[in-house]
């Protein structure tokens, strides 16, 4: 091929490059300049580069179509960022620009042979490929795979910089900056409301930026009267991507200075949807070859950037976007070699090229050379955003194009060239109109119409004698619709499906209306009654980045937590906690509390503090047993069920005063609980007086638990601990190593001997540190949740939502004698009386040992009989230190939960083994000696 | 029992759940942090400050003395917010007796109570200009003058931590107190401290001058 | 996102709320027929249209409300704290759950 030429022209009054900053960038390795405000794209063009892309499907090379952002043929990979809109990004010194879908390079591509195989992607192919049968969908990917469209994925760790979010409230939004959007803006702004200025592109003015003189003039006023206003944010480079309940409205900002981008999450008073129109493309053969192109893309490549689309040009016009671009592409140099006025009648027959246009074919055959093709046949109003606020949009066959119907919300308006035509003057008017009635209405004011637009009558034109291009992003035919409506996709969303037209990165801007204009000659009907696709949200692409952004990701650790880390704890992620599940060897950790002492932050565990008269009544409403005669310096054990009777929670309670008690539940049940107190008290007893303080990390909670525990917290006590003055299930409160105000109970869910401390949280630390340091003749260090679950498990006492899961009831947990059914009413008795009559029925949680005692089973394994018939499962397995064999629990059908039953359990690589039944759920210390010592 | 022992131990320090680079000193057995700074926007950490919660049913008298519902208000040295229905926090620098001691809380029609959260609660200040901006990259409620004015308090999701928040201006500079249950306390500090980096947040105390933006570091 | 209108902390977004089911349920704690208990636990009266549920504000004033929403439109028209008379004054007589 030829080398390049440069086609940049003299300055133009509107543009926007800066000819004093030349940029430096490459294109495909190769070295090119352009400059400072270039789009990529006009950059190549300037440099004489007509291909950009290769097509998705059938990799044809392709050129621009319409120069914006929505343009299908200019996705490009911007270093390692993929499908960068090339007509769009500006350039930046340095950017390494690649072409996609090419290779091995845009000149000769190899899956160009795909337009020989059109069959196998024939229209409906993904379509009917996916249907069935499944288990050939893996060989597809891999094909598809290969053949897939867009630029590759940056490497992993590769970035792009910051992704933030931001929330905002103005009272209206303006989503367009054209003549219209920013009278809106403006006027909305006299009213004295907080205004936000939307603009996809760099800058504001819509098509007044690339208007001619008359144009620009406007254009400069409306500047300067946006600027005297401190009430307008403007954002440019950046997009409404939706409209949700509310007028919750999602701005995208592209090139914030802060920021890569930024997900603006705006509640909106009034939106006013003020997009402009969408040139539409028009579909005969050859309407793809590099040189065909819009009108509007045209005149942008002239006035914005100074290119010269082309050197001989013929134009298909339909309107006075077409007839102007006439006039400045012959003011740019470009020699003319015909005009086919559209309004007449007449039209072309096709474009003729290999991979470049060489010449058009006229509708009586005359062949006309041309490297330049420009079509003007009509405009799409891009109604996405009303129709997320509810509107179904009306086809008017005399302007040629859809309007917002009555179904508009009055929290959303619209202006500018989506209601209606007129002179600039007029579009001004109409938006200032719009924005002082958008500003009244988001202050409360009863909306009141503004008078529309006038419409033009414009012809109906959407594709010629000959067949072409429709989908230029998915590489959709004319004829495809045709065919999807043979096989009887003959509805607008089916036949969209089909297609995938709509579907690619223009996602319907272009191509939606021919489609449907073509789906509706194909069937016989006219475009109202076909209707359209339902425009969804995003209107425009979202990067992962934004969408991500800054991560809302709260994490909790206790007092100790930074202590763990120091000592090598291995994390061990709970929900929202991170605590220590062990420190090396949680089986030398366990053994150290049955031997000698250990201490193990629990600070997690709910706790909540219930003060006033009624908190008695409160206790009974929500524990299945009884609270009436808890005495001051008792703890309680209790167990929550919900209204389905299901374990809904567990943990201990303590009466500290008379009308003052504190309760415990699960770390990971702590918040559901509190929510579930506040319920009864606010819903069903609002006259009881009890006020509900959750303290969980108010206090920092240890347990300290072994033989020698009542020999260490002794040590730094005031609290007398000798067994007649603290017994088991008691409470105490006191100091702890000069901390005053602790609270102390004796419970033992490891099975020994132990005190259960809550300190002060900002003292944590401190009593950790002094536990550790004056108890190392005693033997004492730290174990964590590892170690504590081999514990409890040799005690045999059962985890809520371990060892229970959402269908678990009472009698299934073994908790049946803690449910007391003579009380008036607590969580869930109706149901848990109705077990309760069903009893031996249910499954019920009991202890197994296996037969090999060194095989442990992995927890979740199912217990079967016979050969299948699945009859448990185990809830918690793990090999005792202590016992030196393997230990579970297991929950299993009725029947087979007494002991001496033997069962098989099915281990994951699909053998089996054997297990019996147990006697007891504790493996160690039935009787409770160690507890009770 | 432990007779035979010389047991021993320091004397108890208190600990902020926020950590922040720089010197600490005990100051009244708190261990705090000394940076200052009057930066163009300021984050402290405050959770020595005392806090406690009071409760009141609807028929107590003790709610004649306190601010409604999302509002604050200074007693003296004590701020008292008003942070739900029923429910009021009052911070300051007492002991957490002190604080409740001029409240007839005792007797009367209904009941009344009070738990001190002091060691429950992370609380931060982050005073400036932007804090608004700063605080809408994490909040979803409008923080314009005309829907939370100085002394507005409310409670919101502030970067996916329930967080109570304070409108209360320094010398007529925009500033907020936060406070969120403890365990999140440094999760949130380190959220303000990152969303704050685009407006010059820096860490620390502000101190008293006469204008205190002009003379910032 | 939906914008309840808290009569508390005035208007917020719905994901500091956690719906709490449909409104005026009754409870009947004796009843020893599974049936009429299982009715109560699962079955929504689910209307296209308007609604009165209970929300619970989570990251707010911690308070159970009362509301009525359009299922269709989800619009508000009314939220109020639990328990409250409905708009037209007319009682709930179930209790608020
Ligand atoms: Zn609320």
């Amino acid at each position: 091929m030829s080398k390049p030429v440069s086609s940049r022209i003299n300055s133009q009054s509107g543009e926007v490059i800066d000819r004093t900053k030349p940029i430096n960038f490459t294109w495909n390795g190769q070295p090119l300049t352009a400059y400072e405000g270039d789009t990529i794209v006009s950059a190549l063009m300037a440099s004489g580069v007509q291909v950009i892309s290769r097509s998705f499907k059938y990799h044809r090379p392709r050129g621009v179509l319409s120069a914006s952002y929505v343009d299908p043929n200019c996705s490009v990979t911007v270093s390692d960022e993929p499908n960068v809109r090339g007509a769009h990004r500006r350039l930046r010194e340095g950017d390494d620009v690649r072409a996609q879908n090419a290779w091995p390079s845009l000149k000769l591509d190899v899956r160009a042979v795909n337009q020989l195989v059109g069959r196998f992607l024939g229209p409906g192919f993904y379509y009917k490929t996916f249907i069935k049968p499944q288990f050939l969908w893996p060989s597809y990917q891999k094909v598809l795979s290969r053949f897939a469209p867009g630029g590759s994925p940056p490497a992993p760790g590769g970035g792009h910089g910051n992704f933030d979010k931001r929330y905002t409230h103005p009272d209206v939004l303006v989503a367009g900056a054209g003549p219209a959007g920013i009278a809106a803006a403006i006027e909305a702004a006299r009213a004295g409301v907080k205004v936000m200025l939307v603009e996809e592109e760099y800058e504001i003015g819509g098509h007044l930026r690339y208007g001619g003189p008359e144009a620009l003039a406007a254009l400069a006023a409306l500047r300067a009267e946006v600027n005297s206003y401190h009430n307008i944010e403007v954002l440019t480079d950046s997009v409404v991507t939706g409209r949700y309940d509310d007028n919750w409205v999602a701005v995208v900002q592209r090139s914030g200075v802060w920021s890569h981008e930024r997900l603006i999450k705006a509640r909106v008073g009034t939106l006013v949807v003020a997009p402009g129109l969408i040139e539409r493309p028009y579909v005969f053969a050859g309407n793809d070859l590099p040189g065909v192109m819009l009108s509007t893309a045209a005149m942008r490549l002239l006035e914005l950037h100074a290119v010269r689309p082309g050197t001989r040009a013929v134009i298909l016009t339909a309107n006075t976007s077409g007839d102007e671009a006439v006039e400045r592409l012959r003011s740019a140099g470009v020699e003319i070699a015909l005009v086919i006025d559209a309004r007449t009648g007449v039209t072309l027959r096709r474009a003729i090229g290999r991979g470049r246009l060489k010449a058009v074919e006229c509708a009586d055959g005359t062949k006309i050379p041309a490297d330049l093709l420009i079509t003007a046949t009509g405009w799409t109003a891009p109604t996405s955003l009303l129709n997320m606020a509810g509107d179904r949009p009306i086809w008017d066959p005399v302007a040629a194009r859809f309007f917002p119907s009555e179904l508009i919300p009055p929290s959303v308006m619209a202006t500018g060239g989506i209601v209606g035509d007129g002179t600039i003057d007029q579009l001004i008017k109409h938006g200032r109109a719009v924005g002082a009635e958008a500003a009244a209405r988001a202050t409360g004011a009863t909306p009141t119409p503004v008078p529309p637009l006038t419409r033009e009558a414009h012809p109906a034109l959407f594709h010629g004698p000959t067949t072409g291009f429709l989908d230029f992003s998915e590489d959709v035919k004319s004829k495809d619709i045709m065919a999807a409506v043979k096989e009887g996709y003959d509805s607008a969303e089916l036949a969209k499906r089909f297609t995938t037209s709509g579907m690619g990165t223009s996602q319907g801007k272009l191509e939606n209306v021919n489609a449907m204009a073509i789906l509706a000659e194909a069937t016989g009907r006219d475009l109202e009654s076909t209707g359209t696709t339902i425009w969804r949200p995003p209107y425009a692409p979202i990067s992962l980045g934004a969408l991500a952004g800054r991560a809302f990701d709260p994490v909790r650790i206790s007092p100790m937590q930074p202590w763990h880390v120091e000592h090598g704890a291995v994390p061990l992620i709970a929900g929202q906690w991170i605590r220590p599940e062990h420190y090396g060897d949680p089986s030398a950790e366990a053994q150290n509390v049955r031997t000698h002492v250990g201490i193990i932050d629990v600070t997690p565990l709910g706790k909540i503090d219930l003060q006033g008269p009624d908190v008695v009544k409160l206790l009974n409403l929500v524990y299945t047993n009884n609270w009436d005669n808890l005495q001051i310096g008792s703890v309680r054990y209790g167990v929550m069920c919900a209204e389905d009777g299901v374990v809904m929670d567990d943990g201990v309670t303590a009466r500290l005063g008379t009308n003052h008690y504190l309760m415990t539940t699960t770390s990971s049940g702590a918040a559901t609980v509190w929510e579930t107190l506040e319920m009864w008290l606010q819903t069903s007893h609002p006259d009881w007086s009890v006020n509900v303080t959750p303290v969980t990390t108010a206090m920092a909670s240890i347990n300290i638990a072994g033989p020698n525990s009542r020999e260490l917290l002794g040590r730094l006590t005031d609290i007398d601990l000798s067994p007649e003055a603290f017994g088991y299930m008691k409470v105490r409160t006191g100091s702890i190593a000069g901390v005053p105000d602790c609270v102390v109970w004796r419970i033992g869910f490891t099975g020994e001997l132990s005190y259960e401390i809550h300190v002060p949280a900002s003292f944590g630390l401190h009593v950790w540190e002094t536990l550790l340091s004056v108890g190392a003749d005693l033997g004492v260090s730290p174990f964590g949740v590892e170690a504590q679950r081999i514990l409890r498990l040799e005690k045999g006492h059962l985890i809520v939502g371990q060892d229970t899961d959402g269908l678990t009831k009472a009698y299934e947990a073994g908790l049946g004698p803690l449910v007391k059914l003579g009380k008036d009413d607590f969580s869930g008795l109706p149901e848990l009386r109705w077990q309760e009559s069903l009893a031996g029925a249910h499954s019920q949680l009991v202890a197994i040992e296996t037969t090999d005692p060194q095989l442990v089973p992995p927890e979740a394994s199912q217990l079967v009989v016979g050969m299948a018939e699945i009859v448990g499962r185990i809830t918690s397995s793990r090999m005792s230190p202590t016992l030196k064999r393997s230990i579970a629990l297991a929950r299993v059908s009725g029947e087979l939960s007494v002991p001496g039953s033997r069962l098989t359990i099915v281990l994951p690589n699909g053998s089996r083994a054997e297990a019996v039944v147990r006697e007891n759920l504790s493996f160690i210390d039935p009787e409770g000696v160690r507890l009770h010592g | 029992m432990a007779n035979h022992h010389p047991i021993t131990w320091s004397d108890p320090v208190a600990r902020s759940p926020i950590s922040m680079p720089g010197t600490y000193v005990v100051v009244d057995g708190w261990e705090q942090c000394d940076l200052t700074s009057n930066a163009a926007m300021t984050l402290a950490d405050e959770s020595h400050r005392t806090k406690v919660v009071l409760r009141a049913t609807p028929n107590h008298s003790v709610r004649e003395w306190l601010p409604p519902l999302r509002s604050s208000r200074y007693s003296g040295e004590i701020l008292q917010v008003g942070s739900g229905p029923a429910e009021w926090y009052l911070i300051g620098a007492e002991p957490p007796e002190l604080m409740v001691e001029g409240l007839p809380i005792e007797g009367g029609e209904g009941f009344a109570s009070w738990v001190d959260v002091t060691h429950g609660r992370a609380l931060m200040r982050v005073t400036g200009v932007d804090t608004d901006s700063m605080l809408s990259k994490l909040c979803a409620v409008n923080l314009a003058e005309g829907t939370t004015p100085n002394s507005a308090a409310f409670r919101t999701s502030i970067a996916g931590v329930t967080t109570d928040v304070i409108r209360d201006d320094q010398d007529g500079l925009r500033s907020y107190l936060l406070h969120c249950e403890r365990s999140s306390g440094q999760y949130l500090f380190e959220a303000l401290l990152d969303a704050g980096t685009e407006f010059g947040c820096e860490l620390g105390r502000r101190v008293a001058t006469s204008s205190p933006v002009a003379d910032s570091n | 996102m939906i914008l309840i209108d808290c009569p508390y902390c005035g208007p917020r977004n719905s994901t500091e709320f956690r719906h709490a089911g449909e409104a005026g349920k009754k409870r009947d704690v004796t009843t020893n027929d599974p049936a009429v208990w299982r009715r109560y636990l699962y079955q929504q009266d689910n209307p296209l249209g308007w609604v009165r549920e209970n929300w619970f504000h989570t990251a707010g004033c911690r308070q159970f409300l009362c509301a009525e929403r359009n299922t269709q439109t989800n619009e508000f028209r009314w939220v109020a704290p639990a328990g409250s008379p409905g708009p037209d004054g007319a009682s709930d007589n179930g209790s608020a759950r």
